[in-house]
């Protein structure tokens, strides 16, 4: 069986070729990749393009005054708000809304700090340190070059994907909505005036990958086959409010393979604001900026402690001065980013994942060294059935008590990793998750 | 007189078919498929070259046993009076040009200009094990690590500070902070001066080696180890410290180079079982087959070669282009560099052409796509930074490296590409051809190295060897 190589450039692009949430008024990035007879190999599939910054309308790149950055651990893939994969019909596969969020928890999980030098620096433009990446990307006067996997569930999975409408999902849409560059950039000091109109702009897109050629044989077997059907992986998102000292938050997910779910804080301010990072991954602060500190998390499943049975009692419930991040809770984040045991890299560490107020006194969240914090709460299901556990028609619960006692609403965006089915009978596809 | 039945065993499948017992001979040469059960035993023989000289070593490993693939020859140099190292990248590999494994006049594996091949191969070691790990064992330390800014408060005092401003190579010594400079040191035990010894494995020279183990018992022949030597004047050998004396020879200790190999045994009746049940044994496995070709930056803008491969299974094309500048001792690199154009448009564009087709439908520019193809090729990520890859961002420090400007050194050092080759098919008589441009290289003369990984198949019957391209 041979593979051949594709190049696809996006359908809706404008004649110079260039994209940008603020300048081009063209937030929207469609990239089809046709109903043949092949299979899709997802883990090959990359976005490719240039990436570069101005500090003002002018197109004036940054200089070594302006206070512009960006989150230096995912780089480019700040700019990503959702992502989308859905056929020719229409029907959706997976869509990621936040995808820039996910990928800032995701990332650190599962890179150490010399893969952000090195494997995602060269490819999505990171780095493990604020000030260099501010002065190697953002500052850049030249268009960075990146080439990044689609970091999702679909494109993740090892399955290929037949994209065939006779025996396949009926192509493949990938529809990529930019994020407004006052979510992407943020303030190195207290006020944005050096970049109050700053932006991104995005030229020479294009997505490429491989595909998958079957022999002749396999082709008329897959052609007159009545019935296949494909598990892959999916990550949900969820977004709650928390703003007080007792979050008790319910959802009904509508999934019924849940293996993990993670989540990440940010208060809610922060979001779509130029001198702070809407994209940080925090624990929660009070309006004085002191941290809010979590006492305890409790995660249930129809009304009942699952799959602790017991609560996750953190060390500041019995001393509040502490200011080491709670291990139950970094390591129920890790592992359900990343199977815990599996792990063979991350980059979650005591100098990024720290319970420290957000003053000068202490170190503000933006001073955070080897990527910037890496706060995130998560439980694992894949350890108990290896097949996910169902939300279904049963609620997920989530219980938090915190120190939040001012009011200063936080965003908790909740990602929840699924495992779908896609049943493709006579041509006809059906998604059930 | 009873007459000798030869009975088979057979079993019955849960399916209630009968059938003969499958063979419960496992293949031995075949890493992986052996049961751990066994009772493993190892003789460690040291072996002095059979020849040697500043330009060549032969090794004889005796017929006994199985070769343990991770055996190792040890080298160090001698009489090195300059503050010199072996170069970052590649280490003590430095030092040998072409690897050679023989038996009974025929080549199992031969690598040239093995030196280069594992400038690209060491690409791959992660950053992490390279400082920790291969400092010690073959020298090389590409990793690098944040250096920080020290920033001085109103009292003078400096302080740390969380800003890194960029990165530098992380050589287990922290920069020091001189009036002049920041520098950043090697450790005495990787200085030739001191004269360590490192180690290469033997699944190193020879990459067959990682996926099979070979038979020595069943052999015939004796298995030569030949190496082909940098030569002592080549300024290939070691880099020097800035202001040191250049042109000086280098010599390897001759009278301190072994060949330690691991034999194993298998209870006899075991390896005694499984030479019965393998009268022929087939291997198939990869070799690398260098084309190189003189360039000048004109030449290098847009190139068209044919790199060979007709009629081969060729799984993969792994390319890279170095300065020949006869200075390489003065780079902490040394030669082992495949450069990124460094003036011009700084662009690059590539494809791969073979049985009338290209590889890619567009000719590739995107050099971080580049990049990507690597880990496509190969199945991992290359452990290199953007700026030492493709030269973008300007991250590296411009503080010293032993004497020498960090960014000068490694920026845009290590633009090496290789491509999978995806039809599954054998090479038409017209072989592969590569599209390169470059633009553009700075002055001077370069080497264009193209290294094709192809099919071989060696054959042991009655313990004699044969090799053939697959």
């Amino acid at each position: 069986m041979s593979t051949e190589h594709f190049e696809i450039v996006p359908d809706n692009v404008q004649a110079n070729g260039k994209v940008s949430y603020d300048k081009s008024g063209n937030p929207t990035i469609r990239i089809k990749i046709p109903d043949v007879e092949r299979h899709l190999l997802a883990g090959t599939v990359r976005l490719n393009g240039k990436f570069q910054c101005f500090k003002n309308a002018a197109e004036d790149a940054p200089d070594a005054d302006t206070a512009m950055r960006m989150t230096e651990a995912i780089g480019v893939y700040s700019v990503i708000d959702s992502l989308t994969f859905q056929n020719f019909n229409g029907q959706t596969i997976e869509k990621i809304d936040n995808y820039n969020k996910f990928c800032s928890a995701f990332i650190p999980v599962g890179g150490s700090k010399q893969d952000l030098f090195d494997s995602y620096g060269t490819t999505a433009l990171s780095m493990p340190n604020f000030e260099v990446q501010r002065l190697s990307v953002v500052n850049n006067a030249s268009a960075n070059t990146f080439s990044i996997p689609l970091i999702s569930g679909l494109m993740n999975g090892h399955n290929p994907i037949p994209l065939s409408s006779g025996w396949g999902i009926g192509g493949l849409e990938i529809i990529i909505n930019l994020s407004p560059s006052s979510n992407v950039f943020f303030s190195a000091s207290t006020t944005s005036a050096s970049f109050a109109d700053g932006f991104y702009e995005l030229s020479d897109l294009s997505l490429t990958g491989e595909t998958l050629v079957p022999e002749p044989a396999q082709l008329q077997q897959l052609q007159t086959q009545k019935q296949s059907v494909i598990e892959y992986n999916t990550i949900n998102t969820f977004y709650q409010n928390i703003n007080s000292t007792n979050a008790v938050l319910s959802m009904n997910l509508g999934l019924s393979k849940v293996l993990s779910i993670f989540g990440t804080i940010t208060p809610t301010n922060f979001i779509n604001n130029l001198v702070e990072n809407g994209l940080a991954n925090l624990y929660p602060l009070n309006t004085d900026n002191s941290v809010a500190k979590i006492k305890s998390v409790i995660w249930q499943r129809a009304g009942e402690r699952f799959p602790f049975l017991y609560n996750i009692d953190t060390m500041q419930k019995d001393d509040n001065a502490q200011e080491f991040a709670d291990p139950q809770i970094v390591r129920n984040f890790q592992s359900a980013v990343k199977v815990f045991s599996e792990m063979g890299r991350t980059n979650v560490s005591p100098e990024n994942n720290r319970v420290e107020d957000n003053t000068a006194a202490s170190l503000s969240y933006k001073l955070f060294t080897d990527g910037g914090s890496t706060a995130g709460i998560g439980v694992s299901y894949d350890h108990i059935s290896n097949d996910g556990v169902s939300f279904k028609n049963i609620p997920l619960g989530l219980q938090m008590n915190l120190g939040l006692t001012s009011n200063n609403p936080h965003a908790l965006y909740l990602f929840v990793h699924n495992k779908n089915t896609i049943i493709i009978e006579n041509g006809n596809v059906q998604v059930i998750s | 007189m009873s007459e000798i039945v030869e009975t088979q065993e057979m079993e019955t499948t849960i399916q209630g078919d009968v059938k003969p017992t499958q063979s419960n001979v496992p293949d031995l040469v075949k890493i992986g498929s052996i049961p751990s059960n066994l009772q493993i035993d190892y003789d460690t023989t040291v072996y002095e070259p059979v020849t040697k000289s500043q330009s060549f070593l032969r090794f004889q490993i005796d017929n006994k046993g199985i070769l343990h693939s991770n055996s190792k020859l040890t080298i160090s140099m001698t009489g090195v009076t300059e503050s010199a190292f072996f170069p970052f990248g590649v280490g003590v590999n430095s030092l040998i040009e072409r690897a050679t494994l023989k038996c009974g006049g025929k080549t199992l594996s031969e690598i040239d200009d093995w030196n280069h091949y594992m400038a690209y191969r060491s690409m791959f070691i992660a950053a992490e094990n390279n400082k920790e790990r291969e400092s010690i064992t073959t020298a090389r330390l590409m990793s690098y690590q944040l250096e920080y800014n020290n920033i001085k408060s109103a009292s003078t005092t400096e302080i740390p500070n969380t800003k890194a401003q960029a990165i530098a190579v992380d050589t287990g010594l922290y920069p020091s902070v001189g009036a002049s400079n920041t520098e950043t040191l090697m450790p005495d035990y990787l200085l030739a001066d001191n004269a360590p010894v490192f180690q290469i494995s033997l699944a190193d020279l020879f990459p067959f080696l990682k996926m099979n183990q070979i038979p020595l018992y069943m052999m015939r022949d004796p298995l030569f180890v030949e190496l082909t030597l940098v030569g002592a004047n080549s300024k290939n050998r070691l880099s020097i410290q800035a202001g040191e004396t250049t042109g000086q020879t280098y010599n390897v200790d001759l009278n301190n180079v072994h060949m330690i190999i691991d034999h194993i045994y298998y209870p006899p009746e075991q390896m005694e079982a499984f030479a019965a049940a393998n009268q022929q044994i087939t291997l198939s496995y990869h070799d690398y087959n260098l084309s190189k070709q003189s360039l000048v930056p004109s030449q290098a803008k847009n190139n068209i070669r044919n790199v060979g491969g007709a009629g081969r299974i060729v799984t993969k094309v792994i390319h890279g282009i170095s300065n020949n500048a006869n200075d390489g001792e003065t780079q902490a690199l040394n030669n082992f560099q495949a450069e990124y154009p460094n003036t011009g448009n700084n662009t690059v564009e590539l494809n791969v052409r073979y049985n009338n087709s290209f590889i890619y439908p567009i000719d590739v520019k995107n050099t971080a796509r580049l990049y990507n193809l690597i880990t496509t090729a190969e199945g991992m990520t290359p452990f290199v930074p953007r700026d030492s890859y493709n030269d973008e961002g300007n991250s590296i420090t411009s503080n010293l490296i032993y004497g020498r400007q960090q960014n000068a050194q490694f920026k845009g050092a290590m633009f090496y590409q290789a491509h999978r080759l995806h039809k599954g098919e054998r090479v038409s008589g017209k072989g592969i051809d590569l599209y390169t441009k470059y633009d553009e290289l700075s002055g001077g003369n370069y080497t264009q190295r193209v290294w094709l990984e192809y099919l071989k198949i060696a054959t042991i019957t009655n313990g004699v060897l044969d090799v053939y391209n697959g």
